[in-house]
């Protein structure tokens, strides 16, 4: 627990000053108040998991070291500087929700950007973000632009190329997705003579 | 004096004098604990050490195999995209969080639960030396599947599935086979879009598996399926990673034998 202590003092014309303790420690010295720091200590700890504490020898649990100075504000502030993000675990509900594939809806139409991770003969083979990669024929135009791992511009028809056959209960996959080649992503800096 | 000793442990007596008999009741009871486990390696091993030794079957989760993976590294990896409604196969209706526009989106809840079983189990089979099989029968996949076990200092079987392999050991390989004590399935259909024999066979040879099961999958013969995208190469990049983590951290603690 962080016993704040506030002293504030008007003087005539001035702003108040305001001066705040967080601890008791501060004022009196680290060493004399340990139970204090210990609780302190015990905030800033990660949350262990259980085969941490399982393992550990010692079951008294925290030890302290009474930290004075640089050490302690150190301490202080790199608790203050934790981004929140970064510690609990995101829900998948809400990356789901947030994300582009639930952005993009109909895949029908929609433009989006792909690379090329593979180039057979003729054929480019583009990921654009999805489950599959789509395969698309080089253009005669600008050849040389289309090489393993250039940015291309795609016009999605299909994220899956799976359809039932006649008679059939269970559709067939192609394991591919379906994509019309628009061209090269270029940027300002870029010049074609 | 002995008796009692040996029931409230030894004697607390203040003085100098006295501890030449605390020393004597010492030995006499630690002769006593080795006799009692009938073990002759334990008179080797210090008092200290024997404190340490537990059992990794008794702790959830003794390798830390949870930390290896966060859900947004799942997410990241593409793990939740499943095929289409079309080739949903019924057996894998309980991990589907939904379907959107026709495309099947796993839970990913569930798909880190049962991974975090599957990675736990993989660490105690390295743990106790145990040998595994990674097997994948997709060409895009093979360099990722091969690389990991190399890694791993285990086995893989990325190629055309032989019929006789487990089945029929001695004959294929001309003696005394070892087969695997886990096989891990990175993708549980062949090109052919069939089961992979290896499923079946692991099962008739009483061999654990664990695999990675698509929509369009069968999870039933499999004893840790992990429901999950198995046709994207980022997603079987990261589950060759996390296999191999799970199999080196199994590894790097060192087991005491004790028959």
């Amino acid at each position: 627990m962080e016993i704040i202590l506030r002293q504030t003092t008007f003087s005539a014309g001035r702003s108040p000053i305001f001066r705040c303790f967080r601890n008791i420690s501060d004022i009196v010295g680290s060493q004399t108040n340990k139970q204090i720091s210990r609780s302190y200590s015990d905030v800033s700890g990660q949350p262990k998991s259980k085969s941490e504490i399982d393992n550990n020898k010692s079951v008294s649990g925290v030890e302290n070291k009474t930290m004075s100075g640089f050490g302690k504000a150190f301490e202080k502030f790199s608790l203050l500087t934790r981004k929140p993000l970064d510690e609990p675990d995101i829900k998948f509900a809400t990356l789901l929700r947030h994300s582009k594939f639930m952005q993009l809806g109909d895949p029908q139409g929609k433009v989006v950007e792909g690379k090329i991770i593979r180039v057979v003969g003729n054929d480019l083979y583009i990921d654009f973000g999805g489950k599959f990669e789509c395969v698309c024929q080089k253009p005669l135009k600008n050849e040389r632009d289309y090489v393993r791992g250039s940015r291309v511009r795609l016009r999605l028809q299909r994220l899956e190329l799976s359809t039932k056959f006649l008679g059939a209960t269970k559709e067939i996959t192609l394991r591919e997705a379906d994509a019309l080649l628009v061209g090269i992503v270029r940027t300002l800096f870029e010049h074609k003579f | 004096m002995e008796y009692e000793a040996a029931v409230k442990g030894p004697l607390k007596l203040k003085g100098t004098a006295n501890k030449d008999i605390q020393k004597k009741l010492k030995k006499k009871n630690k002769e006593k604990n080795a006799a009692s486990l009938k073990v002759d390696q334990l008179a080797d091993i210090k008092e200290s050490e024997l404190k340490e030794i537990s059992d990794p079957l008794k702790f959830p989760d003794y390798f830390g195999v949870r930390k290896l993976f966060r859900i947004k590294d799942l997410f990241d990896a593409r793990i939740h995209y499943g095929h289409k409604d079309g080739t949903l196969d019924p057996n894998m209706k309980p991990y589907i969080f939904g379907s959107r526009l026709g495309h099947l989106i796993f839970d990913l809840d569930k798909t880190a639960e049962m991974l975090q079983d599957a990675l736990n189990f993989t660490a105690h089979i390295a743990y106790r030396g145990g040998i595994i099989l990674f097997v994948s029968h997709c060409p895009q996949h093979t360099l990722t599947v091969e690389n990991a076990a190399k890694q791993a200092g285990e086995y893989a079987h990325a190629r055309e599935w032989d019929f006789h392999i487990f089945t029929n050991s001695e004959k294929v390989y001309n003696g005394v086979t070892r087969l695997p004590d886990l096989v891990i399935l990175l993708s549980t259909l062949n090109p052919q879009m069939q089961e992979h024999t290896a499923v079946k066979d692991a099962a008739k040879m009483c061999i654990p598996t664990i695999g990675i099961v698509d929509s369009n999958s069968n999870p039933n013969l499999i004893t840790y399926p992990i429901p999950g995208n198995d046709d994207s190469p980022a997603a079987v990049q990261l589950y060759c990673n996390l296999f191999r983590d799970a199999i080196l951290l199994g590894k790097s603690k060192k087991p005491v034998e004790v028959y």
